[in-house]
């Protein structure tokens, strides 16, 4: 039998969580019921093994009541759109499960099968937190799964999105695997194959030449034709959309290469540079394999879809019916639970709603309303549940039409390198056809029989590879660097765009404040231990956000608790142990303002009668922040813009400098056109926000940078996604990405330095393939080391994490 | 010496089949969450030895 006990103080043995009240069983101890049902689940299924891969893995497990918020599992025409795969019984179906976190998780969810009955099986994808089960569907149902999953701590999440045109999955990046393999293994045996011609001259290995000659004329026909492919379609891109990149340099130097080896083979004047032909396509394929890493569990491009839930309840003649938001009609009755997401605009028809506008709007107050009002799109409703009697369809809705309204900035993806890349690409060329014009000149003046010979080296020993390789190897090392410090960028591009910035504007509530932890201070007559306990009871009753911050601020035992009485938005009473307790706003207690100019908002207590003092809340600055804006006022002009009116104003005044622009009471529409207008006004802008309310800023602004507390939250469509706790580093950030574009230079400048010496023997007419093939593979080992070194170096020096 | 083309072509073939096996993994998506893997090869199955303690417990009860 389970004993339990109270003592003062210890830590859930599942999910960790310092808990004043656990339950112990045997020799733990657990924060809640809901994290015990789970270890039993785990002991009685011999999965106890859980706990020995790391310390306290569990999820704080919240016991809720999530039946109507899977319902739509239940409901075939979605169903099917869900699942991947189905055979007879058999269907696969895969659950995003933001909880994942550890490797104990991955223990327990691949041995899903033996706590659920009809699970065949389950794999995680762990980077994207993907549970992919096949059960069969006699047994169990999808929805069964939802909920077991959700009791063992990893809700489930479906968006709207999920149903959609499912987004074709990159086969590219397998192409690439594939190519680079193909590469790297011809690479490697022309090399091989390569040292007799290189060192056998006169021995009696002499007369095998022929025969090696051919096997490497087989092994380089792959390379030209499979694995160069990328370079050809780039370079051909390149010429339709008529502008010189850095792949038709790059194409026409392998060409030339390819076929002077194979004149060479079949005349038998020579062996050909195949070595470096298939070496220079190896390290470019690694190059740009670097660069383009993606960070799967992140998604850059999020519109309104992937915030939605997948179906909401409709009311329908007295019954609950689950229903996809895109088949909601125009007078459909919908009921909103507890923190649901309102899928449309409607009329409140039922209920009080109390919305928290917050991700729309950025102001973090609650509206309240009555039957008869209108409630928007996006909004959270926080309490009991509304009916809402819906006036638009979800593609017609307020949310849905600012998302639309952003005019899109899609580059074209035919042009993969930066600016500077293609300008440098463009000199290198010119220079090079020049000296192989002039050599040409030269030689059919002086040596007509030296004029091809010349001529195409020249052109073979300067491929403009190692620029690529440059740039590649660096916008990889310095992509992994910032990931490392909390900077998750969309792409090599976005990295470039962070030197452009003259200007940085800040969004208030989520990016400057910490909204879910506010400083509490309390003001009036002390309270006794009893009178916090009963103040910390009351307070986890409640569903304002307000009131569950001090409940988690005092984080009290709970007490027996009598006669609740929530009085939404204004308070709630109770009885507990006989002592009448009411905690809310001033005019609920019943108080006369005594305290003036309370800044931030208040929650006032009366015990028995008598009023006895306030909570204040006051949003924190998150911390650092402040010398990092001073840091950073050095060398950009910067702009704060909130949604809030007043509130925390004196805060916002002390972190931020004089001569910053300070503009509140801002509407997500205003901070577009603000940030449109500096960026036409010839100022390159960084917005810095949170929140569906900036996504217009965001996308308006040269580098939209979105602020988050956890990578797997949802954030606006953006070019990067900061960790909330790396945002005072921004300063670090920014000179990073300066000190990138030096190491680019410097690489730049060796690798001119290596064709420097490759052009003297090539315009005399000497270049012989040993020289390409020891010049060329030394070049590029020693960028990519130069790129590794520096980038190491920058982030050491500026104190960032490596 | 012509025994060296025959090695060489040995030496090609043995390099093709990692090749093979390369090709083979990064078809199988071996590549797309090597986090998973480095946890999962952690994981065994203790049945056996967890079975014991908890028949001893339900005795206890």
């Amino acid at each position: 039998m389970n004993s339990i006990k109270t003592d003062t103080h210890s830590i859930c043995f599942h999910c960790g969580a310092e808990t004043r009240n656990p339950i112990h069983k045997e020799d733990k101890s657990f924060c809640c019921n809901g994290c015990l049902t789970v270890y039993n689940i785990l002991e009685s299924n011999n999965l106890c093994q859980f706990y020995d891969f790391n310390e306290t893995p569990g999820n704080t497990v919240e016991s809720k009541n999530v039946n109507h918020r899977f319902a739509f599992l239940e409901d075939d025409a979605v169903l099917n759109k869900l699942i991947l795969f189905k055979q007879d019984n058999q269907i696969h179906l895969s659950y995003y499960l933001p909880q994942v976190h550890c490797s104990s998780c991955l223990y327990l969810l691949e041995n899903l099968f033996k706590i659920q009955n009809g699970v065949l099986s389950s794999k995680l994808n762990f980077s994207q937190k993907e549970l992919t089960v096949i059960y069969d569907s006699t047994v169990t149902s999808a929805f069964q799964i939802a909920k077991a999953l959700t009791q063992l701590g990893y809700e489930p999440y479906f968006s709207l999105s999920d149903v959609g045109e499912t987004a074709p999955k990159s086969k590219a990046s397998k192409q690439r695997l594939y190519r680079l393999g193909v590469a790297g293994f011809t690479f490697g045996n022309i090399m091989l194959l390569s040292f007799p011609e290189y060192f056998a001259y006169g021995t009696d290995l002499d007369g095998l030449k022929p025969y090696f000659q051919w096997i490497i004329l087989t092994l380089i026909v792959p390379v030209i034709t499979y694995c160069a492919s990328e370079f050809y379609a780039l370079a051909w891109g390149g010429i339709k959309e008529r502008y010189l990149n850095i792949d038709l340099p790059i194409v026409l130097a392998m060409l030339i290469t390819f076929f002077r080896s194979i004149y060479e083979v079949f005349t038998h004047t020579g062996p050909g540079y195949f070595d470096s032909l298939s070496g220079i396509v190896f390290f470019m394929l690694l190059g740009r394999m670097l660069q383009d890493r993606t960070y799967k569990s992140i998604t850059f491009d999020r519109d309104f879809t992937s915030y939605f839930p997948i179906s909401t309840t409709i009311f329908k003649q007295g019954k609950e019916y689950s229903k996809q938001l895109n088949e909601i009609k125009v007078n459909d009755e919908l009921i909103i639970h507890d923190r649901e997401i309102i899928p449309v605009d409607g009329l409140l028809v039922g209920g009080r709603a109390v919305i928290d506008y917050s991700f729309v709007t950025g102001e973090s107050k609650l509206v309240e309303l009555d039957a008869g009002g209108w409630v928007y799109a996006g909004g959270r409703q926080m309490g009991s549940s509304i009916r809402i009697m819906a006036q638009k369809t979800v593609s017609q809705s307020y949310l849905v039409s600012l998302w639309n309204k952003q005019d899109k900035k899609i580059g074209t993806q035919s042009q993969p390198e930066s600016k500077y890349v293609q300008k440098a690409s463009m000199y290198f060329t010119l220079v090079l056809f020049s000296i192989a014009i002039s050599t040409g000149i030269f030689w059919s003046f002086t040596d007509p029989t030296k004029l091809w010979n010349s001529v195409t080296a020249v052109l073979i020993v300067a491929c403009p590879c190692a620029l690529l390789l440059s740039v590649t190897f660096t916008h990889g090392h310095f992509l992994s660097l910032f990931a490392k410090n909390g900077l998750y960028l969309k792409g090599a591009k976005s990295m470039e765009k962070f030197n452009q910035i003259k200007r940085i504007v800040f969004d208030k509530t989520g990016t400057i404040t910490q909204t879910n932890e506010p400083i509490i201070t309390y003001n009036g007559s002390e309270l006794s231990e009893f009178e916090l306990d009963a103040v910390g009871t009351i307070a986890k009753e409640s569903i304002h956000p307000n009131a569950r911050n001090l409940s988690r601020f005092l984080n009290r035992v709970p007490l027996n608790i009598n006669d609740v009485e929530n009085f939404l938005s204004r308070g709630i009473s109770a009885q507990i142990l006989g002592v009448e307790i009411l905690i809310g706003s001033s005019e609920f207690v019943g108080n006369k303002p005594e305290i003036e100019n309370i800044e931030g908002s208040g929650l006032w207590v009366k015990i028995n009668g008598k009023v006895r003092g306030v909570f204040l809340f006051k949003s924190a600055i998150r911390p650092n922040l402040g010398p990092a804006i001073a840091e950073l006022s050095l060398k950009y002009k910067l702009s704060m813009l909130s949604g809030d009116n007043d509130t925390d104003r004196s805060i916002i005044y002390n972190i931020f400098p004089q001569k910053t622009d300070l503009l509140f009471g801002q509407k997500p529409h205003d901070k577009k056109v603000y940030v449109e207008a500096l960026e036409r006004s010839g100022f390159p802008v960084m917005m810095v926000g949170d929140g569906l309310n900036d996504a217009g800023a965001l996308m308006g602004s040269t580098v939209g940078l979105a602020v988050t507390e956890d990578v797997s939250y949802f954030t606006p469509g953006s070019d990067a996604i900061i960790l909330g706790s790396a945002l005072n580093k921004l300063p670090a950030f920014l000179v990073l990405a300066r000190k990138m574009r030096n190491i680019i230079w410097i690489s730049f400048a060796i690798s001119i330095l290596y064709n420097l010496v490759g052009l003297s023997f090539a315009v005399q007419g000497q270049l012989n393939p040993i020289i390409a093939a020891i010049l060329m593979p030394a070049s590029s080992i020693s960028i990519a080391l130069v790129s590794w070194i520096g980038s190491l170096i920058s982030a050491k020096t500026l104190g960032l994490k490596i | 010496m012509s025994v060296i083309i025959i090695l060489m072509v040995m030496s090609i073939l043995v390099a093709a089949t990692f090749l093979g096996a390369y090709l083979w993994s990064a078809k199988t998506g071996q590549f797309e969450d090597p986090d998973a893997n480095a946890y999962r090869i952690l994981h065994d199955d203790k049945t056996t030895i967890k079975v014991k303690p908890q028949t001893s417990i339900k005795n206890a009860n």
